[in-house]
């Protein structure tokens, strides 16, 4: 984060707003943090209104922003894709994949309009629109010399990854769509000359006849060809990148990797997150893994090392206070960066040094405003 | 009073010994090869301290901690020149691996109690570790570390080996070369006696992908081996299954082929003590019926079994039918038919378990049984584990063995 | 002579030799032409499905599974043959088993002529399988525990002797059987494979309407719904008429009732012309005419071109 977030004239009265949608816990909870800390509870400019009124965001009056996910929202998703190029109602079904692309470029459009605003923002939109961007960031991260599993575009059809993968014999990807949150669309693929498997937390359904894809909290695993291409078929279009499937470390009760949230070029809160299944995300339901036995079983040295990567990853985004960063230690317990997550702060309870990691970033504002 | 007892799995290998004398005993416990750590604790008499020793020992033995004392002496290999005094009967603990469910997703840590390291040529090499060999997935050095191990005086002193994901990024590849591999490296590994040939989360490789191959070679090369565990059932073979001195044998599988189970019940293993056999389903190639079962359950086959396990088996109701039928509930101490689909069908046969046996240990880990008969298996006079995963839904209309989802 | 599985099968497909062959493993003389196997002859596994087999060689010995399904030719098997698992599943000219029969499995699926049991043998521990033995009219009072014993089918059967016990289920679907032994008291029940319980099983003038509708399981309604008599059921359960007409034996009424999870039940009630009995056949839902239904049960599908001299 540079400078110039906290203007050097005037630091006493910085009015911090934010944006996002209200319903939300992220609002509720990053609210109770500040006001927790003594400050005014912050308002928050809902994507909803942001979206419907463009004069909305001219009233916006605040000295910075805090940017928050505009996930979990059926009316402000069919916004932005409809902003994005896409039909003016999506009709998607609630969980369906799709309009991804135009999801992604309706969202680019408004962090453009928020950064045209010109207030400051905690994290910046550039740096957010990059991060919501997998191919854009593994090449921000290759620049700057972080370890990245190897990844390349995936070819926009299923025809062309099955040739792909003839030519290749036997192997193992995840192919993760390039403007996708969280989990939702990714696939972890393996095959040999005579088989395939394709896990993923997802449901392939039909859909007025037509297929359709819907987010699903279990994992499923998918063998026959003709159910992958549908499902390929579904999710290449839009653009995915094909990445290494880097066998991660066990512990007891499965794979891990960690999320390390940065705050301020320094590593703070983390978890362990933990699955039976390729795909570690929080969100399927997966649990929090053993940080007692992972440092017995890898050292302090290991997990340092894992901490000053996720530090170096998020040193990408300078415009950026904080970034969820997943790490993942292959079997020689090597750190490598799966995903840099803008909104990648939500971690309730967890604390680090007393605070949880939310009242961590409003201390930070509210030390910024403090110290005059 | 002294009680000296034992714990392994693949996580860890400990000890706990008790040592009573008048009104005080002392407990001492520890990881294998530690001093560890001691208590002592004194009562108002002698009585009374032996009702509290007697106490902790029965909460110990429910925790699966065995006896020290090995359960029974390894016969003396044949092979003179092999057999000298060192060779230790591998305790049949030991012989274990995958207790829960949850084990199967992770590497072992642990092997024949020994602790497990990966294998790294840039670092000196230990006698007192057993070594993994295993690719990552960016390069495939399995072949020459091994061969480079085989260099070293450790080697020499080696029990145990474990051998990890072999096919780098081509899952294609077969455990032929790494079992070739050992066997060409017998003459420097005189002492081997325990090798686990598949040590694969399915994070590398899911268990139903991993290409075995014959692995009788192994039970000619090592005469002094006493425990060959293997994971895997895809190429799997034992064409020549023979081994005079061979104690355990597990086979892991996600479906077994029926050639492997003939294999096993046309075997000439006259000292086989333990027999772990994953049976799996049909989605993975298991083509094998319940008959097939039967010259193993006949008893005819391995007069010193003491363990059987018969694991991850989507038949398991049907196979729970047979074994309690089987004469071999005449001298085994533990049934495992942990890990498959067993229903209250298959419980309510087990009930008819003849008692006043050598039987000792029931072994149901992951099941799909009704509370009520849990609550009757466990009133036989057995250590019966019933548990579940905290994930399982027992109403659910699909069954699935632990590994097969 | 000691030999491998594939050169072992070699020689007894082409009759090379006389000397006796032993088979560590598996022998593959599946689809044998031959009417006998040669003497002398010990192996694991034998398995002869399909061959022309009309008897076995008296010295014949199998350590494991002896399979011998589909041999159609097949009618008497050795005195005292014994083997882990025997495997006889649809061999029909097959009458009797030999005396003094020893294993654990025993697999006669199909064996509709089988009718004889020895007066001693010992078949114990595994799954006793009697699938549509259709003239078999007893059981030997000799058979030891079983883990199952499957009787569906057996429709000569009236009673399982005393003694006879299983530690798993008894399939008693569509035999005579009208009850368990005391040996037997609480057995669980199949029938056809569906776990039904002694109500069902046993005593189906109990069952109503009303609960076979309320059953959640098809399997078991269905099972319920056979049980009861379809037409039983169908009157009981107030069927809703599609289709009346006149035929030889008297009016046939098209009835449907419709089923929770399920295809709808739709049925032909008719009167067989030479019995005057009442009769309900089961029909495909999508059936609208009574016509149309008594030509799909002939076998047309376009009820256009069946025109019956007399429907039956």
């Amino acid at each position: 984060m540079n400078g110039d977030l906290w203007p050097s004239a005037n630091r006493s009265n910085r009015r911090l707003a934010l944006i996002g949608n209200p319903e939300n816990r992220r609002i509720r909870d990053f609210q109770a943090a500040v006001v927790a800390l003594g400050g005014p509870r912050p308002p928050c400019l809902a994507y909803t209104e942001l979206l419907s009124d463009d004069s909305a965001l001219a009233r916006l009056d605040a000295d910075v922003l805090r940017l928050d996910s505009p996930g979990e929202n059926a009316a402000v998703a069919d916004a932005l894709i409809a902003l994005g190029g896409g039909p003016a109602r999506s009709n998607l079904d609630l969980g369906e994949i799709g309009f991804l692309r135009e999801y992604h470029r309706g969202f680019c459009v408004v962090l453009d309009r928020i950064a045209q605003r010109g207030i400051p923002c905690l994290n910046a939109p550039a740096d957010i629109a990059i991060m919501f961007d997998k191919w854009a960031g593994h090449q921000r991260f290759l620049q700057h010399g972080v370890a990245r599993p190897p990844a390349e575009l995936a070819p926009a059809t299923a025809g062309t990854l099955r040739a792909q993968m003839r030519a290749q014999g036997s192997g193992r990807v995840f192919l993760k769509p390039l403007h996708g949150s969280s989990a939702s669309g990714v696939c972890a693929l393996r095959w040999t000359p005579h088989r395939q498997q394709l896990i993923a937390p997802l449901r392939l359904q039909s859909k007025h006849g037509e297929p359709a894809l819907i987010n699903s909290l279990s994992v499923s695993t998918y063998t026959a060809w003709a159910d992958i291409e549908l499902i390929l078929g579904l999710l290449l279009p839009p653009g995915m990148i094909r990445e290494q499937w880097i066998p991660k470390l066990t512990l007891p009760g499965g794979a891990i990797d960690l999320r390390v949230l940065v705050i301020a070029g320094e590593a703070r809160h983390w978890v362990i997150r933990q699955s039976r299944h390729p795909m570690t995300n929080l969100h399927l339901g997966n649990q929090r893994g053993d940080a007692a036995a992972l440092r017995e079983l890898i050292g302090q040295p290991k997990l340092e090392a894992a901490f000053r990567l996720a530090e170096q990853a998020a040193a990408c985004f300078p415009d950026s206070l904080y970034a969820g960063v997943d790490i993942l230690l292959d079997a020689q317990q090597r750190p490598w960066v799966g995903e840099i997550n803008a909104f990648g702060d939500l971690l309730p309870r967890l604390l680090h040094r007393g605070e949880t990691a939310y009242a961590a970033i409003a201390q930070y504002c509210h030390a910024a405003r403090c110290a005059v | 009073m002294k009680r000296n007892l034992i714990y392994m799995d693949a996580k860890s290998s400990k000890f706990w010994n008790i040592e009573q004398s008048g009104n005080t005993f002392t407990v001492t416990y520890g990881r294998t090869g530690t001093d560890g750590q001691s208590q002592i604790k004194s009562f108002a008499d002698e009585a009374v301290a032996t009702k509290e020793a007697a106490k902790l020992i029965k909460e110990k033995l429910g925790k699966g901690y065995v006896n020290a004392a090995p359960s029974a002496p390894a016969s003396a290999p044949a092979n003179g020149a092999a057999g000298d005094a060192t060779d230790e009967p591998i305790p049949l603990v030991a012989f274990s691996s995958i207790n829960r469910r949850e084990d199967i997703g992770e590497n072992i840590g642990t092997f024949v109690g020994q602790r497990v390291v990966d294998y790294d040529a840039d670092k000196p090499v230990k006698a007192d570790v057993c070594y993994r060999f295993r690719s990552d997935w960016e390069t495939n050095e399995v072949i020459p570390n091994l061969e480079a191990y085989f260099e070293t005086d450790a080697a020499l002193t080696a029990t145990a080996l474990v051998l990890g994901a072999w096919h780098g990024d081509d899952s294609e590849k077969t455990s032929a070369e790494v079992v070739a591999t050992l066997v060409k490296g017998r003459d420097r590994l005189p002492r081997l006696a325990a090798i686990f040939m598949g040590d694969i989360t399915s994070e590398e490789n899911e268990m139903s992908w991993i290409k075995q191959s014959d692995l009788s070679p192994l039970l000619a090369a090592f005469p002094r081996l006493q425990l060959l565990r293997a994971r895997g059932g895809d190429g799997l073979a034992l064409t020549v299954p023979q081994h005079a001195h061979l104690r355990a044998l597990a086979l892991e599988t996600g479906g077994m082929d029926v050639s492997v189970l003939r294999s096993v019940c046309t075997s000439d293993f006259p000292n086989l003590e333990y027999l772990e056999l994953w049976l799996g389903t049909d989605q993975y190639g298991a083509n094998y019926s319940v008959a097939d079962l039967q010259p193993i359950l006949s008893g005819r086959l391995f007069p010193k079994l003491k363990y059987l396990g018969l694991r991850n088996c989507q038949l398991a109701d049907e196979v729970a039918a047979v074994v309690v039928n089987s004469p071999l509930l005449q001298r085994l101490e533990t049934l495992d038919l942990s890990l498959g689909v067993l229903t209250d069908e298959g419980a309510r046969a087990l009930l008819l378990l003849p008692l006043n046996t050598t039987l000792k240990k029931l072994n149901l880990h992951y099941n799909y049984l009704s509370a009520d008969l849990v609550r009757q298996l466990k009133a036989l006079p057995l250590v019966v584990d019933a548990s579940k995963p905290s994930d399982m839904d027992v109403n659910d209309e699909w069954r699935f063995v632990a590994v097969g989802e | 002579m000691v030999l491998a599985p594939q050169e072992a099968a070699r020689r007894i497909r082409s009759g090379q030799g006389s000397e006796p062959i032993q088979v560590a493993g598996r022998l593959d003389l599946s689809e044998f032409p031959g009417s006998q196997l040669p003497a002398g002859l010990h192996c694991y596994e034998l398995d002869a499905r399909g061959a022309k087999l009309t008897s076995l060689p008296a010295d014949l010995r199998v350590d494991g599974r002896l399979v011998l399904d589909n041999c159609l030719h097949l009618e008497c098997l050795p005195k005292g043959l014994t083997a882990g698992s025997i495997s006889l599943r649809n061999c029909p000219a097959l009458t009797a088993l030999p005396e003094n029969l020893d294993t654990w499995f025993l697999d006669l699926a199909g064996c509709t002529q089988f009718v004889d049991w020895p007066a001693r043998g010992n078949i114990h521990n595994g799954a006793l399988v009697l699938r549509h033995c259709v003239r078999l009219q007893a059981l030997p009072p000799w058979i030891g525990r079983l883990s199952q014993l499957d009787l569906a089918g057996c429709v000569g059967l009236r009673e399982i002797p005393d003694g006879l016990s299983v530690t798993s289920w008894v399939d008693v679907g569509g035999t005579g059987i009208t009850r368990l032994p005391p040996s037997l008291c609480g057995a669980p029940l199949r029938w056809r494979g569906v776990r039904v319980n002694e109500r069902i099983a046993f005593h189906p003038e109990e069952l109503t309407a009303r609960e076979t509708l309320a059953e959640t399981n098809a399997e078991v309604r269905r099972v319920m719904m056979e049980r009861m008599g379809y037409l039983k059921f169908a009157q009981e359960a107030q069927a809703r008429l599609l289709d009346e007409d006149r035929d030889r034996g008297g009016t046939r009424q098209l009835l449907r009732i419709e089923l929770q999870a399920d295809e709808p039940l739709v049925g032909l009630a008719c009167f067989c012309p030479s019995t005057g009995r009442q009769y309900f056949l089961r029909v495909p839902p999508k059936m609208n005419t009574c016509h149309q239904a008594a030509a799909w049960m002939a076998g047309f599908d376009d009820p256009a071109l069946y025109h019956p001299e007399i429907e039956t």
